[in-house]
Parts: C-alpha cells; structure tokens; sequence
C-alpha cells in the first residue's frame, strides 16, 4: 500500500480534499527542502554627515550558511514609496540618490552598500533573511 | 523556571524533528512565512528605446513586501531578471525597478537600444507576489 500522509492547508477556496498542488499554502509533502520561511527580519536607517558618503549596513545573523534574502529600500526625497533592492545603477522609479551598490550575503551576515550620498540624506531598509540557503 | 518554548515544528523528509536543526525544518513556528497576498502577472509592450511603466492595485492601505521577475518572450529560457536588474548598463541596454506604495507596486521597464539594435517589439512579463507583510 503506498503510504500517503501528513499535513495540507489549500487556499481559500479550494477543497483541500481535491486540490492540486499548486492550490496548497502548504504541504508535508513538498518535504525535500524547508520552507521559505523568514528567519530574521528587521529595519535599520541611516543619515550621512558628509558629501559623496557611502552607507554601509551590516546585518549579523547566525545561520552559519548563506541564506537567501530581500532588501527594501526609502529614501528620505521619496518617502512615499518603498524600492526592490536590485544590482542596476539605474533607478527608473522615484530618485537615483542613494544608489544601492550591492547586496552580500556571508554564512554570518549580510551586507547592504549604497552610494553617492550628500550631507543629510537619509535611507532606511527592511531585510527578509530567510531559512533557506545558497 | 524553564524558558519556554513552545509551537509547531515539522521537519524534512528523512530528518527526526525531535533532533533536528533550524535548517531541517520544513516549517516552525519560530520562523514566520511571508503570507502571500496576492499573485498574478503583467505584461508591458515594448515596441521601441522607451521607459514604460504599468502597476497592480493592492489596496491594502500600507507598504507590503513583494517579489517578482520579469522574462521577455513568455516562451524564452533567456533574460529572466530578478527584482530590479540592468543588462549593459545605463546606455544603450535594458533596465527594470519596482516599488510600492500604499495602494500599488509599480514597475518600469526601460530599453535604451536604438531602433537599428533593438529587438522591437517585444513584450515583457513581470510576474509577481504581493505579500501582507508591512515594510514599516
């Protein structure tokens, strides 16, 4: 008899009875790899006190493998909106200062680099460090 | 008197959760998921050197976390970009952001290539996650 058994939540709307798989918010049986649950997570803001500054935040964790992570960005010119951390020196939406530089991730922390600052800008970022790892 | 310690923790095939690591487990309590909002795709028309934009409305009343990645050709294992990207830089090459606000995440997509260098048209398809996770 072949063994099928465990846990399974559907989304809203779907039998959970019946579903496919691609319905599920959550299965035992995707069971080979953890799930992209957020292990540490967190703000950090930062204002430079002098001209072409480069503002560096380094976020410990204690996962001792790199993980995978997502890192927001505002700015204190356009408060209003909350920018996708990306590689491109080029900001298409909202204003090019800060310029994030790069993201690096370590089995202990990671590292959030933007630049081309002048005296009194502002930036805050949220970090989603999560429990799955490169 | 003990610190306490208590929830739900389920590990991965072939792992005793009773002696697992963090890193074993399929799901714990300790460690939140990001709860999907909302998922769907777009698709922008590019049909030459143009910044365009599109949004998707989420209505939700604060800034939430998203995720997305964007392919050109639907049918294409090539140029699928993650997040924001630049592809040759500033000039003359391709670049794509995104943001939110509290009611909309917004994308743009941007082709510096000349008409002669460019592969016009062509579309590009963001597809995205919205979460209900607040940044703020």
């Amino acid at each position: 008899m072949t063994e099928n058994y465990g846990i399974k939540i559907s989304q809203d709307g779907y039998d959970v009875k019946n579903t496919n798989d691609e319905n599920l918010v959550f299965s035992t049986k995707f069971g080979t790899y953890p799930s992209m649950c957020v292990g540490l997570s967190g703000t950090a803001s930062y204002e430079t006190v002098s001209n072409f500054e480069d503002i560096v935040f380094t976020i410990n964790h204690s996962f001792q493998s790199t993980p995978f992570c997502l890192v927001y960005y505002q700015n204190g010119d356009t408060p209003n909106n909350w920018q996708l951390f990306g590689t491109s020196p080029e900001v298409i939406l909202g204003d090019n200062s800060p310029t994030p530089t790069f993201v690096d991730f370590y089995d202990d922390k990671i590292v959030v680099k933007f630049s081309g600052f002048s005296t009194g800008e502002s930036v805050t970022i949220r970090y989603y460090i999560f429990n799955i790892f490169v | 008197m003990t610190t306490k310690n208590y929830g739900i923790k389920i590990s991965i095939d072939g792992v005793d959760v009773n002696s697992a690591t963090d890193k074993q487990l399929l799901l714990s309590t300790k460690y939140p998921f990001l709860k999907a909002f909302v998922q769907g795709s777009v698709s922008l028309s590019i049909t030459g050197p143009s910044t365009t934009t599109t949004y998707i409305n989420h209505n939700l009343g604060y800034y939430p976390a998203f995720v997305h990645y964007s392919i050109i050709s639907e049918f294409s294992t090539e140029d699928r970009y993650l997040g924001r990207f630049a592809a040759d830089g500033e000039s003359g090459g391709i670049s794509l952001d995104s943001n939110c606000d509290t009611s909309k995440v917004n994308f743009a997509w941007k082709d510096s290539h000349s008409v002669e260098d460019g592969n016009y048209p062509y579309t590009v398809y963001f597809y995205y996650y919205i979460f209900y996770d607040s940044l703020t």
